[in-house]
């Protein structure tokens, strides 16, 4: 305030000493900062002298030091303005509170002016207090206070009638005459469903949410009283991030600081764990609380997890979505899946899944699923063509049991039984079975942080047996492998991932490889490649990121048993979801295509 | 379906961000030597979104925090790291910008276009050369983030995910907080240029 006072002192002297040259005769007198009214008769009828008379700095500053007299809480100064003719000046006396304060976060340039009004808007009269709107008119002749503004908008938006009723911003709107200014408080209604539910806390399955808006979030003004660490053990931390943390105290809240303490923290205390930061008000108004949850992590992932969000021109939309939201372990999923088979199924997936059944090392699942199966008619075609093969069926339902073990939080192992049961349409509609016995492998590195450079490593194997001795009609056994090597620095995200697969027997057809779909030599359609899908598989993709644009090239080949292997290749571009794929060297009937693979 | 038009399409759309992320590649950040202070020049930051300045031209302060961080090499944990706010107001009459540096140390100019605040607010922002080492290459990085300016109706609560999606819906106006970063390096003391 005294920098502003003072710059505003040095430039009324310039402008003083510049026309005091010229001698121009005084035009008006005015004062801003506080009412004329509450200086004394005396001190007006000076001031009013001044006009019709040649500028004289020195009698202005006189006025100026018994202005500063009769406000003692004040500093006063000499503006001088051009006025109506070149020959003509305005003296303007401003007037400033001297708080002492510097300039801080608060100041605002149009703390120079003059409140000329104050008016709401968008909130009828009778719905706050009279003592408020008394407090706001205060306001009018008075320099604009920034801090006063906010602390009156918080009184507006808390008052009982508009409390979760209203949101309330301000702003400032130039006056109707020069260096006054409007200030405006905004309402605006929330929608009805929220001014319904605010503030009541609503029971799902046990657990609560609030519904609410309001000042529950710390703001930048606010002092963080307390830096609190739970679920971990803060005694292992180095001293220097406790140090780090304590130091936040006192200070104001700082999101950058707050996230770069939570990066260090997540550091230290490795990927066994997560950290989340939670930011709330203090127990004091103006006071915030830090809080970095650390969690431990469970070893054994979420295994049931079907999600499909894509587009292929020539299959269609797949849209198969999943939730656990309210209980945790119970999944379910629904939709229609035309992306990841060689059939579109549509239908729904359910469950439950314990990734920690007492112990970490321990998890279960148990899936049951009912689908419905459309084909497409080169599909049938070839089979009508092959009837060695096993033929389509209407409709498929499963039930899977497994457990897994976890020997630490980067490998396990899963086994399990999966009893399908197929309605097959030929030779006329009856039930069949494909009970599998399972098994797999699973190894990932996570990501492994080597200063902004992460990298990862995964890798998986995967057995499925169709065999009598579970009472199966379809007898088989199928090998899936899968690789993955990928590598995050900065911007730049590098991916490479490689699968191939074996099966024996004669298999469902579910069960059966195949290529050219939203992930898989993008470009190609599965239906021209091979309509049934094959019995061996593999495939290479190489991808490169920037940001969200990317680059691919994938490589692979489907075939059956004693047949040649055709290597097809493609390359695309992405751009996130949305990926354009060529594929290379193909006949007439293919060409690039558009891909939506969330 | 004609696929011609919608592959066009999705080039046109490819070349239009490129040229929008070009655009980025032009935000440099260099570094000069004054007496015992780095100061950090970008002269193509423009780090005022669209939305604050909506906010300033309303007469609200704005204020802009920034983390500088120094380290050893572009991808490499910081070893120091500097934060920063600048104080934005626009005054409404002469429509010009004052900007104000908040903490550590207060210091002020008022009369600017938007550039130049951005400017002068870029180059207060100082990295002492105590904290580097002489003879050492170090990478600079300059995280900036516009402070949350809360707009509330009530009194206590918990903040939720619903109470997420009902702020977004109820304070559309109040929501601007743009984050962004920019690096430089590598930089080495007895190489900057001195004013």
């Amino acid at each position: 305030m005294k920098t502003r006072v003072f710059l505003g002192m040095c430039a009324a002297m310039i402008c003083t000493s510049l026309w005091a040259q010229t001698a121009a005769t005084v035009e008006k007198v005015e004062v801003s900062g506080i009412p004329e009214q509450t200086l004394s008769s005396g001190l007006r009828d000076a001031m009013q002298k001044l006009t019709g008379q040649p500028f004289d700095s020195q009698a202005a500053e006189e006025i100026a030091s018994r202005i500063q007299s009769e406000h003692a809480d004040s500093i006063a100064a000499v503006k001088t303005l051009p006025g109506a003719q070149p020959s003509r000046v305005k003296v303007v006396f401003v007037v400033a509170r001297s708080s002492g304060e510097p300039d801080g976060s608060d100041s605002n340039v149009n703390s120079q002016y003059t409140v000329e009004s104050v008016e709401v808007k968008g909130i009828k009269r009778n719905l706050y207090s009279d003592a408020l709107y008394d407090e706001m008119q205060k306001m009018i002749g008075q320099m604009l206070d920034n801090k006063l503004v906010e602390v009156l908008r918080k009184k507006l938006a808390a008052e009982p009638l508009l409390k979760n009723q209203y949101t309330v911003s301000q702003k400032i709107e130039r006056g109707s005459q020069p260096q006054h200014i409007r200030v405006i408080f905004e309402g605006e209604k929330l929608p009805w469903v929220f001014r319904a539910t605010l503030g009541k806390v609503i029971k799902v399955n046990g657990g609560s949410f609030n519904i609410s808006v309001g000042n529950s979030t710390p703001t930048d003004k606010d002092i963080v009283e307390a830096v609190d660490i739970t679920g971990f053990n803060t005694g292992s931390l180095s001293a220097g991030l406790r140090d780090e943390l304590n130091a936040m105290v006192g200070k104001r809240l700082d999101t950058l600081e707050i996230n770069h303490l939570r990066d260090r923290l997540q550091t230290e205390v490795k990927g066994d764990y997560s950290v989340n930061t939670k930011s709330a008000k203090g127990s004091k108004d103006g006071t915030a609380h830090v809080t970095y949850d650390v969690a431990r992590q469970p070893w054994l992932p979420f295994r049931n997890d079907t999600s499909v969000f894509a587009y292929h021109p020539k299959q269609g939309v797949s849209a198969f979505c999943c939730g656990s939201e309210f209980i945790k372990a119970l999944f379910l999923s629904l939709g229609t899946d035309g992306d990841t088979l060689i059939e579109r199924y549509k239908g729904y997936d359910t469950g439950l899944e314990f990734v920690s059944l007492g112990t970490r090392h321990l998890g279960a699942s148990i899936e049951v699923s009912t689908y419905g199966v459309i084909w497409k008619s080169q599909t049938l075609n070839l089979l009508a063509a092959q009837p060695n093969l096993a033929g389509a069926y209407r409709t498929r339902q499963n039930i899977a049991p497994s457990v897994a073990f976890a020997f630490n939080r980067f490998s396990y192992v899963t086994a399990g039984m999966n009893f399908t049961e197929l309605h097959m349409y030929e030779p006329e509609l009856h039930w069949q079975s494909a009970h599998e016995a399972t098994g797999s492998f699973h190894f990932d590195s996570k990501n492994i942080q080597k200063g902004k450079t992460s990298i990862q490593y995964a890798a998986s194997y995967d057995i499925r047996s169709g065999t009598k001795a579970l009472d199966s009609d379809f007898v088989y056994t199928r090998h899936r492998w899968d690789a993955l090597y990928s590598i995050k620095s900065g911007r730049h995200k590098g991916k490479l991932t490689l699968f191939a697969g074996r099966i024996t027997g004669n298999p469902p057809l579910f069960e059966r490889f195949s290529l050219g779909n939203t992930t898989t030599l993008r470009g190609w359609n599965k239906y021209d490649l091979d309509p049934i899908g094959g019995t061996r598989l593999a495939h290479l993709s190489t991808e490169y990121w920037y940001r969200v644009f990317g680059f691919f090239v994938n490589t692979g080949m489907v075939w059956d048993d004693g047949q040649p292997a055709v290597v097809r290749n493609s390359l695309g571009v992405s751009l996130g979801p949305l990926a354009l794929g060529v594929p290379v060297k193909c006949s007439q009937s293919c060409g690039p295509t558009f891909l939506i693979r969330f | 379906m004609n696929r011609r038009p919608l592959v066009f399409r999705f080039f046109v759309v490819l070349v239009v961000l490129a040229i929008c992320v070009r655009s980025g590649y032009g935000q440099t950040l260099k570094a000069r030597l004054d007496g015992d202070q780095v100061h950090l020049d970008s002269p193509d930051l423009h780090f005022i979104s669209a939305d604050a300045r909506q906010v300033l031209h309303d007469g609200v302060t704005v204020t802009y925090s920034f983390r500088i961080s120094i380290s050893a090499s572009k991808y490499s944990v910081p070893a120091v790291s500097i934060t920063y706010h600048c104080v934005f107001s626009y005054d409404i009459w002469e429509e010009r910008y004052k900007v104000s540096r908040s903490e550590p140390g207060a210091r002020s100019a008022s009369h600017l276009n938007e550039d130049a605040a951005q400017k002068l607010c870029v180059e207060s922002l100082t990295i002492p050369t105590a904290s580097l080492t002489p003879d050492s290459a170090f990478w600079i990085s300059l995280e900036y983030r516009m402070e949350d300016r809360q707009v509330s109706s009530s009194g206590e609560d918990q903040r939720t995910w619903l109470g997420a999606v009902v702020e977004i819906f109820s304070q559309r106006k109040e929501k601007p907080q743009l984050t962004g970063m920019l690096q430089g390096g590598p930089f080495r003391l007895s190489e900057l240029r001195r004013r």
